[in-house]
């Protein structure tokens, strides 16, 4: 009884993990790292709304607000050109 | 691939919408690129298929809808967006309807109720009232309020119908009476001469002659007959059909002209004012009884050396036809009685007559929608018949 319990107990992650949902990657920290640099890159010598967006977006994400960051840092993304100035 | 997975970031580093899903993976679908940790729980799909699967998105299970596109070089790629949000907004619009359509219903049926209930109150003392007339109470009426919605017009309207019954109703009997009273005269007239030539024992000439007597007082009751259906023709408006165009002014003169060689021997002249053309729209042979029963009247009342004065025209939109004597008129008093059937005013009681001529003067005139009016002539009397102008 006592080893099937623990066969059991052993079992449970893998069958949770294997019917767990699919994962969206794109509302971490991380990816809030990821956008925060790219739009660094993009809005390097280009201060407008846009940067302001950018500065905004990163400092929500510092502030733990991961997906009001990534919302401000994809609008500043989408209006800053992708060529450097 | 490279260049695919690099357009993959792009996009997704510009979903401000937060909604897009893409997911690239190599032939045994490893996660190569793209905003999903693996797979999702959709096995079995093939290329070309749109399948809905739940997903994790910061902890919070949504759904999402996604194409599977298998590439040329075997990769997979998954396309989609969540529909998290649009199936809640559907949801939400559905619920909305759904309570919409409910509210509607129940304000219908409440509407519904109330309107009823509202027409039940209201035409109450209609039904109330019919049902009293109907039971012999004939001088009951529906009350109206002074206000004068639609509902007081309409019994302001059905208490003029019964208005109108009662008359028509108290017409017949009157008439009925009238008929008795004056039928009963001639006949027994013409049954007492025939009773007197057989008695006598009389020579076939004598009995002849009472004959022919009794034949004409008969042919009086039937003239009289015939003037009382033809009055009941013209009010139940079966003439009207007959109505057309037509210029009166020449019907008018032949009839000045008949009417003057039969006052001549008694001198009486008849003076017209005629216009060129008088257009009405009528019954011509009705109007033109109508007019000669004027005349008549005229005829038989004036003196000896008299002018009776036909004049016709137009004004306010009416034409009218008025026949002007000099004979004893009728008090004004009598005026009105003097339309009904079988009144006789005094100066008539000792000449011929039945007593219909302007009753069926006063029926053509309403049946053309006009009148028949009385005025003194100082003296004598002035009869007016209005009809509405073509």
């Amino acid at each position: 009884m006592r080893d099937r319990l623990a066969w059991l107990l052993l079992a449970m992650p893998l069958v949770g993990g294997a019917d767990a949902p699919s994962r969206v990657t794109t509302v971490t920290p991380e990816y809030c790292a990821e956008l925060s640099a790219l739009a660094k890159t993009r809005a390097a010598g280009r201060p407008g709304p846009a940067s302001r967006l950018a500065q905004e977006g990163r400092e929500l994400c510092a502030q733990g607000h991961v997906r009001a960051g990534i919302h401000k840092l994809r609008r500043a993304i989408a209006m800053l050109p992708h060529q450097p100035p | 691939m490279p260049v695919l997975l690099a357009a993959i970031a792009e996009r997704l580093a510009e979903d401000v919408d937060d909604d897009a899903i893409y997911f690239a993976t190599d032939v045994a679908r490893r996660r190569l690129g793209g905003n999903l940790d693996r797979w999702p729980q959709a096995d079995g799909t093939e290329d070309g298929d749109w399948f809905e699967t739940q997903v994790d998105r910061a902890g919070t299970a949504t759904r999402a809808r996604l194409a599977h596109l298998e590439l040329p070089d075997g990769t997979h790629l998954l396309v989609g967006r969540d529909v998290t949000e649009r199936q809640r907004l559907g949801t939400l619009l559905g619920e909305a309807v759904a309570w919409s359509l409910g509210l509607m219903v129940l304000i219908a049926v409440a509407g519904g109720w109330l309107v009823r209930r509202v027409l039940e109150r209201r035409l109450a003392p209609v039904a109330q009232t019919a049902m009293r007339f109907a039971a012999g109470e004939l001088s009951h009426r529906i009350p109206t309020r002074p206000e004068g919605d639609e509902f007081d017009r309409l019994a302001r309207t059905l208490n003029a119908m019964l208005d109108r019954i009662v008359v028509l109703m108290t017409g017949v009997r009157d008439i009925s009476d009238a008929i008795a009273h004056d039928l009963r005269t001639p006949i027994a007239r013409a049954r007492a001469r025939l009773e007197d030539a057989l008695g006598e024992g009389a020579d076939a000439a004598a009995l002849r002659a009472a004959i022919e007597r009794a034949i004409a007082d008969l042919d009086g009751v039937v003239a009289i007959f015939q003037a009382l259906l033809r009055i009941a023709e013209i009010e139940a408006g079966a003439r009207r059909a007959a109505f057309s165009d037509s210029d009166l002014s020449p019907l008018l003169g032949d009839l000045a002209e008949t009417y003057a060689v039969l006052g001549d021997p008694r001198g009486i002249r008849i003076e017209t004012d005629l216009p060129a053309h008088l257009t009405v729209h009528g019954d011509r042979d009705l109007l033109a009884q109508a007019v000669a029963n004027l005349l008549d009247n005229a005829l038989k009342f004036s003196p000896e050396g008299a002018a009776i004065r036909l004049a016709a025209g137009v004004a306010q939109g009416r034409v009218h036809v008025s026949v002007a004597d000099s004979g004893p008129g009728i008090p004004p008093v009598e005026r009105d009685r003097a339309r009904e059937r079988f009144w006789r005013g005094e100066a008539a009681r000792h000449s011929p007559g039945s007593g219909l001529g302007l009753a069926l003067v006063d029926a053509v005139a309403r049946l053309h929608g006009g009148g028949l009016e009385l005025e003194d002539n100082d003296p004598g009397l002035v009869a007016r018949l209005l009809i509405p102008a073509a």
